[in-house]
């Protein structure tokens, strides 16, 4: 056998050798490894090294503690321009209509989107925390030595040093969402160990019902899983996407995160949906800290840099140009089509912020056609990611949201092809009968007819 | 084995061994003197030592990895690590062998960072780490995708025996050194990773199974 193996190992070298040379990756990396300054040669440690390192070590922590000037000041912050404060546990809520900076005086930045709701909830001389209480804020922290910075989020904490990175919180449905643009943040949840989340990854949590928990007349329309059929028990770990209208049951909304999840597929990609900044009005609790709330004003905005890009149509010049957080602000301001478009344009690009665009799609326009339509290109990205599981919901979600749509075909097709790829037996039989009912002669006909065999 | 080694403990370990197979006898007086140059900060001795091993760190990492979007900063932290640790080379003649089992620990413990952090359910970042090659046949392209997601589900140990033998075609010893591991675990590891491979395309990709166990094309059956 392993002659046949390395037969197929060598066609493989071959292919990808064929790909392999990139001068410009190499290049990019040589100046990046040149451009750094060079790291200190670590010799071997002579015997006697331990011991002047501890004595070293000792004498900086006494000196430390001897000389700490405790009469350093925290950092303070500053509102959308206000004056410059210092307090705390001062709720901060963004208008509906555009978002709200936040500056802090070590050069730290947050910018809460619209209806968001947060407060510092902590400020010392290295840093803050902030307490996100909904919504979706976008921080930019400046990385120095003695950074100390935290966001707390309902049950979560996301821990930085340096870093740029959004945050959403939804405390109506517990769902937790985080991505991180650059550097890394350290991320800590309910029953979890803390984990690095580095940049370009992206992170989305929302309530997982068990499924014997289910009500046993759960609507699909209220939940893309399939209520018809019942999950493998690795299924019922993963994160369901949910339509913007749908809502887990009550009693399950504690968060089912084990600690130590099997590993389904590396590199994964699960569905998920951001937090959406609530539209609804906000809950009685929120509503009794409103004595201690500050109001931003509501003055009309400047034009964004991003409302020209988009109305040139130069979409994929947006992605290249367009800061993090004009970005979040376009996602949550721009419209539907201009938006789909910037979808389309990460994707061409290959830009790691497809999915967060398609999510935001359907956060905000849930229940529309392009909603589902977000759904479909959710499932290719998957499905190619090599999460056929996650690709099959969002699929199912696409067929359901809209039976008769554009891509309802290639849905039902590919379909069968995610499930089988998971080794959903079950799953594909059923994709594949529902899909030879509806095209007894599409292109996936003759693939439905073999899983039948 | 070295789940819990840093890169210079690694690196310190590989270096009392004897000379490995890696190393290309026409080579090492010159890795000697890049060494020296290093060891004593001659400004050009990074970009030589980058120029001479970058191209050679890459294939190697996507050999194991894939066309992988994370490939570039991998690169950069094998030879941030190189420079690093440059000082723990207590033979300058076998740095090429030392670079391959950096480059090898490094890429792993990417592997095994991807699994433990699959319940945070992440995006990664290219829409998907495609396995695509723009000039090859649409048939070697399609094979190549296929057996990288059969391999995207072996354990990383595994991924790492399969990729070092059957792919970069290095030999038995080779792969056990670059892996950091003994000749004979290297082979438990590489069995496994036969059969494991076998298993998981047999259930997920079954054109390749029945392909790889019959076809003329991998040999006779």
């Amino acid at each position: 056998m392993s002659e046949r193996f390395e037969r197929l190992g060598a066609e493989v070298a071959r292919t990808q050798d064929e790909s392999l040379d990139d001068p410009r990756r190499r290049a990019r990396v040589r100046r990046r490894l040149l451009d750094t300054p060079a790291p200190p040669v670590r010799r071997p440690l002579r015997a006697w090294r331990p011991a002047l390192v501890l004595t070293v070590a000792a004498a900086t922590a006494v000196a430390a503690l001897t000389f700490w000037p405790s009469a350093v000041k925290p950092i303070a912050y500053r509102v959308d321009e206000g004056e410059q404060s210092s307090a705390i546990d001062r709720l901060i809520t963004a208008p509906d209509d555009r978002a709200v900076p936040v500056r802090f005086t070590d050069g730290a930045s947050v910018d809460l989107m619209p209806r968001t709701r947060a407060s510092v909830a902590e400020l010392t001389p290295a840093g803050a925390t902030l307490q996100l209480e909904r919504g979706v804020a976008t921080v930019s922290v400046t990385h120095q030595e003695t950074t100390r910075w935290s966001v707390r989020a309902g049950p979560f904490l996301v821990r930085v040093t340096g870093t740029s990175f959004r945050v959403g919180w939804n405390p109506r449905e517990r769902a937790f969402d985080l991505e991180v643009f650059e550097g890394e943040v350290r991320v800590s949840g309910p029953d979890t160990p803390e984990q690095a989340v580095r940049g370009g990854a992206e992170l989305h949590v929302v309530p997982q019902p068990e499924i014997e928990a289910d009500p046993p007349n759960l609507k699909p329309a209220r939940s893309p899983a399939h209520g018809e059929r019942p999950a493998a028990p690795e299924r019922t770990r993963q994160v369901r996407p949910q339509t913007s209208s749908a809502r887990p049951p009550v009693r399950d909304l504690e968060l089912k995160l084990p600690a130590k999840q099997p590993a389904t597929i590396e590199g994964s990609v699960a569905p998920g949906r951001p937090p959406t900044p609530p539209s609804e009005a906000p809950d009685a609790q929120a509503e009794s800290e409103s004595k201690n709330e500050l109001e931003t004003s509501t003055t009309e905005p400047a034009p964004e840099p991003w409302t020209a890009l988009f109305e040139r149509g130069r979409f994929e010049l947006a992605l290249a140009e367009l800061s993090p957080e004009e970005i979040e602000r376009a996602l949550w301001q721009g419209d539907v089509g201009d938006l789909m478009e910037l979808g389309a344009a990460a994707r061409h690009l290959r830009d790691r912020r497809a999915g967060h665009i398609y999510s935001v799609i359907r956060s905000r326009f849930g229940g529309t056609p392009a909603a589902a339509d977000a759904a479909f290109m959710l499932a290719r990205m998957y499905f190619h990611s090599g999460a056929p599981q996650m690709a099959a919901t969002w699929l199912e979600t696409y067929l359901r949201e809209q039976p008769n749509g554009r891509f309802a075909r290639d849905a039902a097709g590919r379909l069968i092809e995610a499930h089988a790829q998971a080794d959903d037996d079950t799953g594909a039989r059923t994709a594949a009968e529902r899909y030879l009912e509806r095209y007894p002669q599409g292109p996936h006909a003759a693939l439905a007819r073999s899983v039948l065999e | 084995m070295n789940g819990q080694m840093s890169v210079s403990e690694v690196m310190s370990e590989l270096d009392g061994e004897p000379v490995g197979q890696l190393d290309e006898e026409e080579h090492v007086s010159e890795d000697a003197m890049l060494v020296e140059s290093l060891r004593a900060d001659d400004p050009d001795a990074s970009a030589a030592l980058f120029d001479r091993y970058g191209q050679y760190v890459e294939r190697l990492l996507v050999r194991v990895l894939g066309r992988d979007p994370e490939i570039e900063d991998l690169l950069h932290e094998v030879f941030v690590e190189a420079l690093g640790n440059i000082g723990q080379l207590r033979d300058p003649s076998r740095l090429k062998a030392w670079l391959t089992r950096m480059t090898v620990f490094i890429a792993r413990g990417s592997l095994r960072r991807r699994r433990r952090q699959a319940w945070l359910v992440f995006l990664p970042g290219d829409e998907v780490p495609q396995q695509t090659s723009s000039s090859s046949a649409p048939e070697a392209r399609d094979l190549l995708v296929r057996v990288f997601a059969v391999l995207r589900k072996l354990r990383p140990k595994h991924r790492i025996a399969f990729s070092l033998r059957y792919i970069e075609g290095m030999t038995l010893p080779e792969a056990a050194e670059a892996s950091g591991v003994s000749l004979a675990t290297f082979k438990r590891w590489l069995k496994a990773s036969d059969h494991a491979f076998l298993a998981r395309a047999k259930r997920t990709d079954h054109a390749l199974y029945q392909e790889l166990l019959e076809s003329p094309r991998w040999g006779a059956p």
